[in-house]
């Protein structure tokens, strides 16, 4: 489903990114985690051409990931993507956060797209607040709208880039709630996130990145219980603790 | 603030207990006698402007003629106000045919309408009555001025005058500036060499020049361009050439919303699948432009009294034809009066205008502090 192979990135003379290569299958759900700065965002946002890439190449289910403005969009289309920060669209209402990308870039009609929308909405748990604001809902609620968000464009992969880490600690089950829900119904998903509890659950495969570079790849039972390399080691007792 | 009215509270508790007396009370000691010096600050603001009503008063109103045709009539010491009031036509629709100003009147009617249907909260409908206002008043209100098609006579525009002038050059300045300040600031922030460079020259070239200036060149610089007997419509030129300045300045004043935006909104539209122009119009814009109300009206104030400059391109706008009437041999001496309705008529418009951006900012701003309370 997605292929990295040799990807680099840098910022200026600092690369970020250095020879990665990933395989995701179909399906499959990936959790990727590593120290501050170690290049976890940058990679998942080179996934769908939010960072471009310098070397190498990235495929999201056979389509090449170019610099192309009508390719990226439609790839883009097939690939929700959740932030840390939630980026809901304060001007719109939760239904209308869910309603405009159908409707502005499939063309869907108002009453299917808000059909649509109120069972993904039922599907987080909030049916009840889709005529709010976003700022009018919690930090929980309102990653779980943007999940919902994401999901409206019926994508192949979804990416997430540290979902919970910006939430009250009393949130974060919530929102982990719904990822399992949605890894069980077979989405492939990439994750970076610290949640071990959640990697163990859910994940197929653990990918630890440290300076740019994929260190270690492994089920997460083997990775937490013997990580391979000491940088691992060493970040899995920081987490823990 | 509520602390102050707390603690004031005892030594009123006696008052006479109606309910809407102790209410002004408790204003009162709130808000004009919370401390001794606020109070004696405020008592000297009350006795200032008592003063000024009580000696501005016999003159403005109890001293004042009403009725009469010429200054001679004007025999008491208050206001000429008999100045204005015969004049009313002349000021509101300047030198317009009288048997054609039913079409001023309707479309003038039909512009408080809209305006009203797309300022007053309850009236359903905003997006329809925002888009005929946008596109089919313009072209619809300029048929029935002008007329000479369609069964209209034609009244040419040296005919135009008067308040009705005034609101002309401002709703058209402010209605036709709106896209392209908004294009232009969209341009200032694209990665677009050209677009990008055209925007900025445009907003650099017009917003360093005085609006006289412009006004100027279009009226004197314009036609030496222009092929040898064409002749160009003064007010169609004092229009572009408001306009032009006005794009520019709205463009700075949009540009300031943009970068307000975060860039995660960005960032979400573009991950979504939208491009650049579907993000800018349903996520960028209508964020930034929210942002930037006050500014707007603002800058709206300010072009409104702008328009009182196109006297130097020899309009006769509500200004210059009441200054033009007052030197009329019959009302000499009666400028004091004009320049009162005139600018009583301009702080009107533009109090009204302030006005309601308060209230759009407040209800705005309110919405956002409750929801604060909630999260
Ligand atoms: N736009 C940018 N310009 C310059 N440097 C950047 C930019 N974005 C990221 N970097 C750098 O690239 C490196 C990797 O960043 P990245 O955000 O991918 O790290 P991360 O693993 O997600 O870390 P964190 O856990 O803090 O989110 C960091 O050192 C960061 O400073
Ligand atoms: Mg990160």
């Amino acid at each position: 489903m997605i292929r990295l192979t040799g990807v680099h990135k840098s910022f200026g003379a600092f690369k970020a990114l250095e020879d990665v290569n990933l395989t995701v299958a179909q399906g499959e759900k990936v959790v990727v985690c590593g120290p501050s700065g170690s290049g976890k965002s940058t990679m998942i946002r080179c996934i769908n051409g939010l960072e471009r890439h310098e070397r190498g190449t990235i495929t999201v289910a056979g389509q090449s990931v170019s610099d192309k403005g009508q390719e990226i969009e439609e790839i883009r289309r097939s690939v929700g993507m959740v932030f840390q920060s939630f980026n809901l669209f304060p001007h719109l209402t939760v239904l209308r956060n869910l309603t405009l990308a159908p409707m502005k870039l499939k063309r869907m009609a108002r009453s299917d797209a808000e059909d649509l929308a109120m069972s993904l909405l039922r599907r987080v748990h909030l049916e009840e607040y889709a005529g709010r604001l976003p700022d009018e809902l919690s930090g929980g609620q309102q990653q779980r709208v943007a999940i919902a968000r994401a999901l409206a464009m019926a994508p192949r992969v979804m990416l997430f880039d540290e979902p919970t880490s910006a939430l009250d600690p009393e949130m974060v089950k919530e929102v982990l709630d719904v990822m399992i829900e949605l890894a069980e119904t077979g989405m492939t998903m990439v994750c970076v996130t610290h949640e071990m509890g959640f990697a163990k659950a859910v994940a197929d495969r653990v990918v630890f990145m440290c300076g740019g570079r994929i260190v270690e790849q492994a089920r997460p039972d083997d990775f937490f219980t013997a990580p391979c390399t000491d940088r691992a080691r060493q970040f899995i007792q920081q987490v823990i603790h | 603030m509520s602390t102050r009215i707390s603690t004031a509270g005892q030594p009123f508790q006696a008052a006479p207990q109606h309910a809407w007396f102790r209410r002004l009370m408790a204003w009162a000691r709130g808000n004009l006698f919370p401390t001794p010096f606020d109070a004696a600050l405020n008592l000297v603001i009350v006795a200032l402007f008592a003063w000024l009503v009580a000696s501005m008063l016999p003159w403005a109103l109890l001293d004042a003629t009403w009725s009469g045709g010429s200054r001679a009539d004007c025999t008491g010491t208050g206001a000429c106000w008999a100045f204005v009031l015969s004049r009313l036509d002349q000021f509101i629709y300047g030198f317009y045919p009288a048997a054609e100003r039913w079409r001023v009147n309707l479309a003038g009617t039909v512009l408080i309408l809209g305006l009203a249907a797309l300022l007053i909260r309850a009236v359903p409908g905003k997006r329809v009555t925002g888009l005929l206002m946008l596109l089919v008043y313009p072209p619809f209100a300029f048929w029935l001025l002008k007329g000479g098609f369609l069964g209209l006579t034609g009244v040419q525009t040296d005919r135009w005058g008067g308040l009705m002038l005034t609101l002309v050059v401002g709703v058209s300045g402010i209605v036709l500036s709106f896209p392209i300040g908004v294009a232009l600031a969209l341009g200032r922030r694209s990665d677009l060499p050209v677009f990008h460079g055209l925007s900025v020259l445009f907003i650099e070239l017009w917003r360093g020049l005085p609006m006289v200036t412009v006004l100027f060149m279009a009226i004197v610089m314009l036609p030496y361009f222009l092929p040898a007997g064409m002749k160009l419509d003064s007010l169609g030129l004092a229009i572009a050439g408001i306009v032009m300045f006005q794009s520019a300045c709205l463009a700075e004043i949009v540009k300031g919303g943009l970068q307000a935006v975060p860039k995660g909104q960005y960032e979400a539209a573009k991950a979504l699948g939208f491009g650049y122009w579907r993000t800018s119009v349903y996520i960028v814009l209508p964020q930034a432009i929210r942002i930037v109300i006050p500014g707007l009206v603002n800058n709206s104030i300010a072009l409104l009294k702008d328009t009182t400059l196109v006297m130097v391109v020899g309009l006769f706008d509500l200004l210059n034809i009441v200054a033009a009437g007052s030197s009329d041999p019959r009302w000499l001496g009666s400028a004091t009066e004009g320049y009162i309705f005139v600018g009583l008529v301009f702080w009107t418009l533009c109090f009204a205008m302030s006005r309601y951006s308060h209230r759009l900012e407040h209800s705005l701003r309110s919405r956002r502090q409750r929801l604060g309370g909630v999260s």
